[in-house]
């Protein structure tokens, strides 16, 4: 069934079809939702809510043919709101030092082999980066969506979408290296 | 790309193998619990049976005769469609047109044409009798809440109509009789003037 096909049944009332589309496009987005909070378990409560919240508005998907692509602005303001209101409750991290510090502690534990940083250690940097700067360079390098598309998603210019990828490389690698000389 | 802002060391562009080497690991695929997709739809039941549970759309349309003396109208007839999009779930629900019975050659109507829509900002009624303007017939939601309305002096006759929400949505009527143009769009015919 296309996705097309299911939005039709689940607009006629048959809501069931809906867990064609959570089907289709759970595990791409259990990955963004996760590099963007920074947990697999916060993350699956977020896209839960996405996906919800996407049943609820579908009458408003005006281009059902780009699922996908509205269903990513859904994901995204669900992961802003999320990160904003878990910034609000308590400081995740007390500063980045003490973070930094959390980072070289596991890399020591974990021993990682000499290629290259770990998921975890590159998820903790992340983490780290401005919230701007992570959804470009997720958007990116990780779900590697385009520019344009990048746009559409995230309301920004091209060339501000542009920067801020570069800005979050640069500071990722910082960090990184931050790491790896304590 | 076109950049005037200043530059610094920290925005030289970066080796693309660096950049693989900071992103390779971030691509691993992340697998939610086997029970995701069921959490997800308990959820999205539970969304269609609030909608269907809500009692306010089940209400008949109030069809009241309106007397507006000052505009020398002989007979007035109001015209509620209600029509709602809910925050549990996509659906539309119930409306319906009327017409008056004993109406003269000379008579005019007041419709009073009534949206519920709970997340609206802004609502207009489009319609052949306004030209399809958007800006000409603005619908007011005099309580603050979700009920939007406006009353609209018709002549007897068959008349064609939608809604537009927030300058963008094109609503029709789901419960009227709907006719689509060549463009494929939805729009509602209201009749007034004659019993049908």
């Amino acid at each position: 069934m296309s996705d097309e096909e299911a939005i039709t049944r689940v607009l006629a009332g048959e809501a069931d079809a809906f867990a064609v589309l959570v089907r289709r496009y759970r595990d791409n987005f259990a990955r963004f939702a996760t590099r963007m909070v920074g947990n697999e378990s916060d993350a699956e409560d977020v896209l839960q809510s996405a996906f919800v919240r996407a049943y609820r508005a579908l009458d408003r998907c005006r281009q059902p043919e780009q699922f996908a692509a509205w269903l990513y602005q859904i994901v995204l303001n669900e992961c802003r709101s999320f990160t904003t209101r878990r910034a609000r409750r308590a400081r995740w991290y007390d500063d980045d030092q003490e973070t930094l510090a959390s980072i070289a502690a596991e890399s020591t534990e974990l021993e990682e082999a000499d290629e290259g940083p770990s998921l975890h250690e590159l998820q903790r940097a992340l983490d780290l980066l401005p919230a701007e700067q992570r959804e470009a360079f997720v958007l990116k390098h990780v779900e590697d969506v385009s520019y344009e598309e990048m746009s559409r998603i995230t309301g920004a210019g091209v060339s501000a979408l542009k920067m801020r990828v570069k800005r979050a490389c640069a500071r990722l690698r910082e960090l990184l290296e931050e790491v790896a000389h304590d | 790309m076109t950049d005037h802002s200043p530059r610094d060391a920290n925005e030289r562009d970066i080796p693309d193998d660096d950049v693989e080497r900071l992103a390779a690991p971030l691509r691993a695929p992340v697998r939610f619990g086997e029970d995701f997709d069921e959490r997800v739809m308990r959820d999205v039941r539970a969304a269609a049976r609030t909608t269907a549970r809500a009692p306010w759309w089940r209400r008949g349309p109030d069809v009241r005769v309106t007397p507006l003396t000052g505009l020398a109208l002989a007979a007035g007839l109001t015209l509620f469609a209600v029509l709602g999009r809910f925050s549990a779930g996509p659906r539309a629900v119930d409306s319906r047109s009327v017409a008056a019975a004993h109406a003269s050659p000379d008579t005019v109507y007041v419709v009073r044409f009534t949206l519920v829509h709970p997340e609206a900002h802004h609502v207009a009624l489009v319609g052949d009798f306004n030209g399809w303007s958007p800006s000409a017939t603005p619908l007011a939601s005099a309580t603050g809440d979700s009920v939007w309305a406006a009353s609209v002096t018709l002549p007897a006759g068959r008349h064609e109509y939608a809604f537009i929400v927030d300058g963008e949505r094109w609503v029709s009527d789901p419960y009227a009789t709907t006719i689509s143009d060549d463009f494929g769009t939805s729009s509602s015919v209201l009749r007034v003037g004659s019993a049908s």
